[in-house]
């Protein structure tokens, strides 16, 4: 049977599903095809219409959907580990909970995406799309979202540890108790992004943007540091956080790391002084800034 | 070639450039140049008055730009890491998502400069301070050290550090946000007089 370009019934689509394995249904007119739970392992879905198909459920371990078009398509659960997805659009797909881990998603289209509670670890996100995309509690760790664009996208609860965002667009992003420990964040744009409660302990941001950012306050000021390092606070529930250089902990631990390093009277020293008292002002008077 | 105060063509600098790495243009006069692009890298600008200078996308990495006018210039994309901008006029020039990591601003005028996205990490003669609270727009502060005088600018606001705590007193009083800006003032205060 030729698949490709063809218009297939549903009695035909689980014959070949059911006979040929992996099954080829490259470049297939697939819309709408009820797929849930189907065994698509190794699947060549290469360029194939899968519009408002259904595969929740479905395996799709190791398959081929390079380019393939999925707009509204159900995948909630359905396993995508080592998938290979690269520039596929994904626009306003149910990956709730999905299983992504190691997809390559280079360049992919996930525009209103919902990825509630989808395991993404190791995935490779360069490039790609998540304009509006719903992460909720998504697990991001170790992802390369390099150049990706996350504007509008949720991301309350989501794990970034260890995530790749250099150059990427989080303007306006709540990243509201998001774990971002170790995470490569250089020359982000994280203007207007919300970031109380986040762990930023190991994070590297160095030429990130934080321009109008709330919940983070962030100090360069020549002299208290021969590097260069710049001073982030953020505030937590009842207590500032602060990454300075290797040093993350709290306003006490920071109080003594810089006392024993420069102890009160040396100019250095009156300098960190002025900072904490800022910070100590800071944390006390402003809990919703 | 001898360029010191010295009018020179637009081809005569094309082969400057091309030749000498790093080339000399202390003195010059480049008025109306095009140096969009131009690899100027650790070039020597020293006082040169670059206003109407074409300077977009030009690599400027590590040079030297002591006592230049750069009044207008538009930087666009161009690279200033590690740059000398000491007691460089600066009013009114667009960098936009410049990288200034490295740069000495001592003394420099920032004058009406668009500093959005510009990344000043381990830059010199400046301070800056983004702290949620100080402003609803979400204006980073900077300041300037001139040689122990502090000169401030904070969204539209752009003085010396008594009148930017003028400006403080009459906009916030004492209330939370008072407080917090006494703090920052202290903070400059202590800044202004400690050495770098």
């Amino acid at each position: 049977m030729h698949i490709e370009g063809n218009l297939i019934t549903q009695v035909q689509l689980e014959e070949i599903i059911a006979m040929a394995k992996p099954c080829n249904l490259k470049g297939a007119r697939l819309y709408g095809a009820n797929l849930a739970g189907a065994n698509l392992k190794d699947a060549n879905l290469e360029g194939a219409n899968l519009k408002d198909a259904n595969l929740e459920g479905a395996n799709l371990k190791d398959a081929n959907l390079k380019g393939a078009y999925l707009k509204d398509a159900n995948l909630e659960g359905a396993n995508l580990k080592d998938a290979y997805l690269k520039g596929a659009r994904l626009y306003g797909v149910n990956l709730c909970g999905a299983y992504l881990k190691d997809a390559n998603l280079e360049g992919a289209n996930l525009t209103g995406a919902n990825l509630e509670g989808a395991n993404l670890e190791g995935a490779n996100l360069e490039g790609a799309n998540l304009c509006a995309a719903y992460l909720k509690g998504a697990n991001l760790a170790g992802v390369n979202l390099k150049d990706a664009n996350l504007e509008g996208a949720y991301l309350k609860d989501a794990n970034l540890e260890g995530v790749n965002l250099k150059d990427a667009n989080l303007e306006g992003v709540n990243l509201k108790g998001v774990n971002l420990k170790d995470a490569y964040l250089k020359g982000v744009n994280l203007e207007g992004a919300y970031l109380h409660d986040a762990n930023l302990e190991g994070a590297y941001l160095y030429g990130a943007n934080l321009e109008g950012a709330k919940g983070i306050m962030s100090l360069s000021i020549p002299g208290m540091s021969s590097r260069g390092d710049i001073l982030y606070v953020v505030r937590h529930v009842r207590r500032v956080m602060i990454k300075f250089g290797d040093f993350y902990g709290d306003r006490e631990e920071f109080e003594q790391h810089v006392q024993n390093k420069y102890g009160t009277t040396s100019e250095q020293g009156i300098l960190y002084a002025g900072v904490i008292q800022l910070l100590h002002v800071w944390e006390k008077l402003a809990p919703s800034m | 070639m001898h360029i010191e105060g010295n009018l020179i063509t637009q081809d005569q600098l094309e082969e400057i450039i091309a030749m000498a790495k790093p080339c000399n243009l202390k003195g010059a006069r480049l008025y109306g140049a095009n140096l969009a692009g131009a690899n100027l890298e650790g070039a020597n600008l020293e006082g040169v008055n670059l206003k109407g200078v074409n300077l977009c996308g030009a690599d400027l990495e590590g040079a030297y730009l002591k006592d230049a006018n750069l009044e207008g210039v538009n930087l666009k994309d161009a690279n200033l890491e590690g740059v000398n901008l000491k007691d460089a006029n600066l009013a009114w020039v667009n960098l936009d998502w410049v990288n200034l990591a490295g740069a000495n601003l001592t003394g420099a005028n920032l004058e009406g400069v668009n500093l959005k996205g510009v990344n000043l990490e381990g830059a010199k003669g400046i301070m800056s301070l983004s702290i949620p609270g100080m402003s609803s727009r979400g204006d980073i502060l900077y300041v300037v050290n001139h040689a122990g005088c502090l000169m401030v600018k904070f969204g539209y606001f752009y003085g010396n550090r008594e009148e930017f705590e003028q400006h403080v007193q009459e906009n916030y009083g004492s209330g939370k946000q008072g407080i917090l800006y006494a703090a920052v003032i202290q903070l400059l205060h202590v800044w202004g007089t400690a050495r770098e």
